[in-house]
């Protein structure tokens, strides 16, 4: 199918490819299809969380591991239900990335992580009680 | 908004499922307890809001390219690593 995208203008994906958010994201509840848009040459290291149905619905996201390595996020099973997980290693987890003017200054929402399964790509972002978690965690330096 | 008054430990009920209790109240501070199906989200509302606004901020600012960004990282963290 072909959807419109912020960074890669008109694009072809396969339906099956695009991941169920029932809730939406937070403050954008009404959009619950994405898909996972990646460059290749940038190693997957950061990639496009692309809403299908708005083109400007587009989020950097990164996976906490490569700037956080001991996030480990307690995740109560009840609370991403609807993701119908059997088993953790097919949760994939994201932060979306906010880019400043001074890129340098790069922050990750560890607060709110995106949560995918990729088993029946069904997501959620939830948000995390823990307070040392931030909304603005810096990717690159002291925090 | 429906506006209720409560005592403390008086309750409301929302639908069949969720509980809401007045705990205690001290001062001006009102302890809530809250029962609920494990597939209601519940939050204080300001860290909502602020995850919203993140959200938000995530899609402003200039066009951006991953390679930009990657090239970014990768050159802050070898700068760091030869320092």
């Amino acid at each position: 199918m072909e959807i419109k995208t912020k960074a890669f203008g008109s694009i072809e994906i396969d339906p099956k490819d695009v991941i169920t958010f029932e809730k939406g994201l937070i403050g954008f509840e009404d959009k619950c299809r994405f898909v996972l848009l990646g460059n290749t040459e940038v190693d997957e290291l950061l990639i496009w969380l692309q809403s299908v149905d708005d083109p400007d619905l587009a989020f950097v996201v990164m996976q906490p591991r490569f700037f956080a390595p001991d996030y480990k996020p307690q995740i109560d099973v009840t609370e991403i239900e609807e993701l119908k997980t059997e088993s953790e290693d097919t949760l994939l987890l994201y932060s979306i990335v906010v880019v400043p003017t001074d890129a340098k200054k790069m922050t990750a929402n560890l607060k709110a992580p995106v949560i995918i399964n990729v088993k029946n790509n069904k997501g959620k972002q939830i948000i995390l009680n823990d307070e040392n978690y931030k909304i603005k965690h810096l990717i690159l330096g002291d925090n | 908004m429906l506006v209720l008054s409560r005592k403390q430990n008086q309750s409301i009920m929302l639908g069949e499922k969720i509980e809401i209790t007045v705990l205690e109240i001290k001062g001006d501070q009102v302890r809530i307890g809250i029962n609920a199906p494990s597939n209601v989200t519940i939050l204080r509302k300001e860290v909502y809001l602020q995850v919203k606004e993140e959200n938000k901020a995530a899609l402003q600012g200039p066009q951006i390219k991953l390679e930009n960004l990657a090239e970014t990282i990768r050159k802050t963290r070898n700068d760091e690593k030869n320092k």
